[in-house]
């Protein structure tokens, strides 16, 4: 499976069991987001623990989700190095937070 | 699809009962009396493609055709049936290794024998179907691949024809992927004292990429006149104001909003450099950070902008931030399809990797170092095709 999907009341979590988010995870992503944003209550929560490299269209794939949940909040769990990098570069940092655990991610909510 | 049958039979009585049985069940029997003949006849009629064959003939016997007609030199696909009173399990092996479909002894009777060929003509549909729309997916995908290089084409004639100006030399490398994308790169005198310098890359592949990237460099090299993306209407001479790298990607940004379902964005570097006192002004819209070669120090540094990606959020906004350049001192301007570059193992050139070989290259002529550059990663990935786009743009600035 390329992605879990928890559905927990209030939070949903993502979470992507990919090593690599690019172009070719990107559209599958979407297409699940799109099939789930119906029951997506207050808190958005993607796991990137197993990701590895986020190329440009992974990082689309989530300012796109940005946009299309406009009233949701989004969290980032366990980002590595280089995607907490490229978040930072293209200013996504300051519109979505990184927790280390989703615990605390969740936490961050209350 | 017709019910044509090729039955190869050396015995005329046999033979002539046999088509009898099958024409009473609206086939149209082909005959042939052995391997040889059998051949014959279906280079007569071209649409046979089932053939019911003994299996003892003189001449060429029922496995030899069969072996013939299964052999991928065969320009024709044939469903074949051996018909045979042995059904030893020996010879069964052979007639399967010489590529027979299907076994039936000549004492089966009618119902069966129609069923198991009616079974052979649903087989043969079912291929058919398949290579015929095997052949309009490569009809297609030909569309396509001429499609593809002629976008290319166009791409490249919106490359930078004029790389030396005043003070300036600038030279750059840029590789579309096979699938064409979005990295363009240009530069600009924007009057005496000014040459604009930029590179941005369109995220994916393809068509929509490459339109975009098509679209946003026209938008920029209009600049005929006094307003445009770049300069700005004034009312006293010299009647235009050259706009702020930040206002040029504030405006584009503006100009290529994403809709909500498409996530096409763009990242740039736009870069003002003033040619007479080597100031040069910058802004960058999520771009990964320019290298700045100190000729004097022989040392690269980052110069870095956190800053939106363009295209995808209405509230972004940019700034303008300046260096002082000094005589001989080069900027590196490029896409993350090199710094994204993998080798073998997965390993990244990354950005640091690309600074410090800029580094370690810095006593090259302008031209050779971009080149190597390129070549230097294409050799580290062990690749001749890069995956993504390739875009690096190099300028020095000469002083005065």
């Amino acid at each position: 499976m390329q992605f879990d999907i928890i559905e927990k009341g209030q939070y949903t979590v993502i979470q992507i069991n990919e090593a690599r988010f690019d172009a070719k995870l990107a559209p599958s992503f979407r297409e699940e987001l799109e099939n789930i944003k119906g029951n997506i209550r207050d808190h958005l929560v993607l796991d990137l623990s197993h990701v590895r490299f986020m190329d440009s269209s992974g990082l689309g794939a989530v300012m796109g989700a940005y946009k299309m949940l406009r009233n949701t909040k989004i969290s980032i769990v366990n980002p590595q190095k280089s995607i907490l990098d490229l978040l930072k570069l293209t200013r996504m940092d300051k519109l979505i937070l990184s927790h280390p655990t989703i615990e605390s991610a969740l936490a961050a909510t209350a | 699809m017709s019910k044509e049958i090729l039955l190869v039979e050396d015995n005329r009585v046999m033979q002539l009962l046999m088509t009898k049985m099958l024409s009473s069940r609206g086939y149209q029997v082909i005959t042939a009396i052995n391997g040889n003949h059998a051949l014959k006849q279906l280079e007569k009629s071209p649409s046979i493609q089932l053939v019911l064959s003994d299996w003892m003939m003189p001449e060429l016997n029922g496995i030899e055709l069969c072996f013939r007609l299964k052999s991928p030199d065969y320009g024709r696909y044939i469903f074949f049936i051996l018909l045979s009173g042995r059904d030893d399990d020996d010879s069964i092996v052979e007639g399967i290794n010489a590529g027979a479909d299907d076994f039936i002894a000549k004492e089966t009777n009618i119902n069966e024998l129609d069923a198991r060929l009616k079974a052979g003509f649903r087989t043969l549909e079912l291929h058919n179907q398949l290579v015929a729309k095997n052949i309009e997916l490569d009809r297609a995908y030909a569309t396509i691949h001429q499609d593809l290089d002629s976008a290319n084409a166009l791409i490249r004639r919106m490359l930078p024809k004029q790389t030396s100006f005043p003070g300036v030399e600038l030279h750059y490398t840029h590789i579309p992927s096979a699938q064409i994308g979005g990295d363009m790169l240009g530069c600009m005198q924007l009057d005496e004292e000014h040459v604009a310098v930029y590179l941005f890359d369109v995220a994916g592949h393809g068509v929509a990429s490459a339109l975009m990237s098509f679209a946003i460099q026209q938008s920029l090299s209009a600049n005929t006149g006094t307003h445009s993306n770049v300069k700005r209407k004034k009312d006293t001479d010299p009647f235009y104001m050259l706009r702020d790298p930040s206002e040029v990607l504030a405006r584009l940004n503006q100009s290529y909003l994403s809709q909500d379902n498409n996530n096409l964005y763009f990242t740039m570097v736009y870069a003002v450099l003033n040619i007479r006192n080597g100031t040069l002004s910058y802004a960058s819209a999520g771009h990964p950070p320019m290298i700045w070669l100190q000729k004097q120090q022989q040392c690269s540094h980052f110069i870095e902008q956190d800053s939106f990606v363009a295209g995808m959020f209405d509230f972004a906004s940019y700034k303008t931030e300046h260096v002082q350049l000094h005589h001989g001192d080069r900027i590196f301007l490029y896409s993350d399809g090199i710094t994204e570059a993998e080798s073998a193992n997965n390993q990244q050139y990354s950005e640091l990797g690309l600074k410090e070989l800029v580094q370690k290259l810095a006593p090259q002529p302008i031209n050779e170092q971009t080149e190597t550059i390129v070549s230097i990663v294409k050799g580290w990935c062990g690749i001749e095709q890069f995956d993504d786009d390739i875009s690096l743009l190099t300028f020095e600035w000469k002083g005065n």
